[in-house]
């Protein structure tokens, strides 16, 4: 097995990627003018990668959460919807008769469910995925790769600003709160989520690819924290190498949306080496497009949808 | 025993062999993260199967001997979540801290749980940023009824009870990549799966809803040498063992093993060789006593025809005063 990336990469635990067999041998076996090897995709500017034919067509009108899985932790209803798991959670958390329990809990047992459900889907379509949610103040939420720096609600919401911080603490990096994004180093793929703020709690989520899914064929449900909707990465992976990709990506929307890509390397994740946007419709559609380079090799995919759509990755291909 | 090793091509570390793959599925078809070794280049089948075999039948003597005085807790590192909380490896000396700082206001701050949980918090979240100085534990800490924000770590959880039930009962059911186990009130277990290593432990009060589970995988063993101090979390009544990967640099039939500890008063301490392709498998069991202060532990391990790679468990028992491990080497003679 081949992978781009030591697992624990300055310090920090990495989200690395599967490599394909041929990667980084291919250069021997293809004339030296093929280059189709991973350095050489690192090396490539945005010009000289491509995307052409990109094209969306509707293979159903209706849009359903079918094929997702919940969180294993309890029997809350398969949903992506934020008011539905919320108010399942008001019946769960007995804040009017439990005085252990308090109204923020409400909110971040949505998430927790909502978060561990899409760890479960990513797991299944053969990778891993990390997630916590909780209150960032007391007790705190880390995933073990990053973590919200433990300060007051009030204080963060006077800054604008909530702080993510990397596991070994070395660094740090700030989130409009309330609000969410993406945290990508050169070799970290996440996503992190400030909301519900109260005086001293609020809601924080965090999201960290371990392992990268090459090429999933199972749905994956993209995450949703009240307003915000999260990105998935997932491996671009070719069969051999090649001038030109064929890629599918199956996609459940809520709503009619515009999805954002970006193509970044295995090298460097923070290095982006195309993105497009890509309208699609509401209900089940099929993204298409080409990829055309001197040479194609693996690359990590991050798919955007709308803030505030349900959307679903049913699937992902890349022929060869 | 042992029918593979994971050989792993990794861009810019070259060829890395490891006892165990990054994921696996178990008997339910759920994917769950083993805790895996990296293995020494020179690893083989024959070190990892005749190897291992032989090391069963040793047996070692440990030599304490007390160098100086218990180690500063300075010397620890900071939490990441709570930097501005002092360091400590006793839970329980931090619940007041967290009491000034947020005092219960049965709004938003609530109950004791959730500052015995922020303690327990910033203990484990030290302890893991020492361990994974080279190596990966993932914890968590919180209240597995609700909001059950246990999920930082990946495949050890508590089912979701009211706490006062698991007081009555003695219990509280804890999920494995293995199955689920029971975990006593008021306590805590280290459990070995063939390839798995998590812990749980639970503090819950027959009067509350609330309760306090604390969670960790290894996810990535403690590879040797280790140079800088990795402490024993004291949660409650649980203190955490440290896992070891005891890796020989380099292959030979015998190699002298040397760590220094250091604890708060004198206390038995159980160390353990486990089976590098089978951790449910104990190779080697022993305890020995440290005095307070720090002490350094020396032992010779002979095995044929090399000695393997194995996890090493320490344990602190009793009443748990050991405050840290400074270090960890194997040499071959």
């Amino acid at each position: 097995m081949k992978f781009n990336i030591d697992r624990r990469s300055a310090g920090v635990e990495a989200s690395r990627m599967k490599l394909p067999d041929w990667a980084g041998r291919a250069q021997k076996m293809l004339p030296g003018s093929a280059g189709t090897v991973i350095d050489k995709i690192s090396g490539l500017d945005e010009d000289e990668l491509r995307v052409r034919g990109l094209s969306t067509n509707q293979d159903s009108s209706s849009f359903d959460s079918s094929g997702l899985m919940g969180s294993g932790l309890y029997d809350e209803p398969v949903s992506l919807d934020s008011n539905t798991l919320r108010d399942w959670a008001r019946g769960e958390v007995p804040v009017e008769d439990e005085p252990d329990c308090a109204d923020w809990m409400v909110p971040v047992q949505a998430q927790v469910v909502h978060m561990k459900a899409r760890a479960n889907e990513y797991d299944r379509a053969g990778s891993s995925l990390s997630v916590a949610a909780g209150d960032p103040y007391v007790p705190g939420v880390s995933n073990g790769k990053m973590a919200f720096s433990s300060e007051e609600a009030s204080t963060i919401q006077d800054r604008g600003t909530a702080t993510i911080i990397t596991a070994d603490g070395r660094e740090t990096m700030s989130l409009e709160a309330p609000g969410a994004d993406t945290v990508i180093t050169p070799n970290h793929l996440g996503w992190a989520s400030a909301t519900n703020f109260q005086e001293q709690q609020f809601a924080g989520t965090v999201m960290s690819v371990e392992e990268l899914t090459n090429n999933p064929s199972e749905p994956i449900g993209f995450p949703k924290i009240e307003g915000n909707t999260g990105p998935l990465f997932v491996g671009h992976s070719p069969s051999r190498p090649s001038i030109i990709n064929r890629t599918s990506v199956g996609i459940k929307s809520s709503t009619a949306q515009t999805l954002d890509f970006k193509l970044r390397s295995t090298r460097n994740y923070e290095r982006v080496l195309r993105q497009f946007s890509q309208d699609v419709p509401k209900g089940k559609s099929t993204v298409d497009f080409r990829l055309l380079a001197a040479g194609i090799s693996p690359m990590a995919m991050e798919i955007n949808p709308e803030d505030g759509t349900k959307a679903v990755l049913t699937d992902y291909s890349v022929f060869p | 025993m042992v029918d593979r090793i994971i050989t792993e091509r990794v861009a810019g570390a070259g060829k890395v062999l490891f006892n165990n793959p990054l994921t696996k599925l178990n008997s339910n078809g759920i994917r769950y993260r083993p805790a895996r070794m990296r293995l020494p280049s020179w690893a083989d089948y024959n070190v990892m199967t005749e190897g291992v075999d032989d090391i069963a039948s040793t047996s070692i003597t440990l030599e304490v001997e007390r160098i100086s005085e218990r180690r500063p807790l300075a010397t620890l590192l900071d939490s990441p979540l709570f930097p501005r909380v002092r360091k400590e490896y006793r839970a329980a000396n931090l619940v007041e801290d967290f009491l000034d700082e947020a005092p219960t206001n049965d709004t938003e701050i609530v109950d004791e749980w959730m500052h015995k949980a922020a303690a327990d918090a910033a203990v484990l979240s030290g302890w893991a940023t020492e361990y994974n100085r080279n190596s990966f534990v993932e914890v968590d800490s919180g209240d597995p009824t609700n909001p059950h924000s246990l999920i930082g770590v990946d495949d050890f959880s508590f089912d979701h009870e009211v706490g006062r039930q698991v007081a009555s009962r003695g219990n509280a059911r804890f999920n494995t990549p293995e199955g689920q186990v029971e975990v006593n009130n008021n306590s805590g277990d280290l459990l070995f799966g063939p390839d798995s290593i998590g812990a749980g432990a639970v503090d819950a009060n027959s009067g509350s809803y609330q309760w306090n589970g604390k969670v960790a995988q290894f996810k990535d063993i403690a590879e040797t040498p280790i140079e800088e101090p990795v402490r024993f979390p004291k949660l409650n009544n649980f203190s955490m063992p440290n896992v070891i990967n005891q890796a020989p640099k380099e292959e030979s039939e015998q190699q002298k093993v040397s760590f220094n500890i250091s604890s708060d008063a004198q206390q038995d301490v159980r160390f353990a060789f486990r089976n590098p392709n089978d951790y449910t498998e104990t190779l080697l069991d022993n305890t020995m006593t440290v005095p307070e202060g720090t002490s350094q532990v020396n032992f010779e391990v002979a095995a044929q025809p090399a000695v393997p790679p194995v996890a090493t468990e320490i344990e602190p028992l009793g009443d748990g005063n050991v405050q840290q491990m400074e270090s960890y080497s194997v040499e071959a003679q």
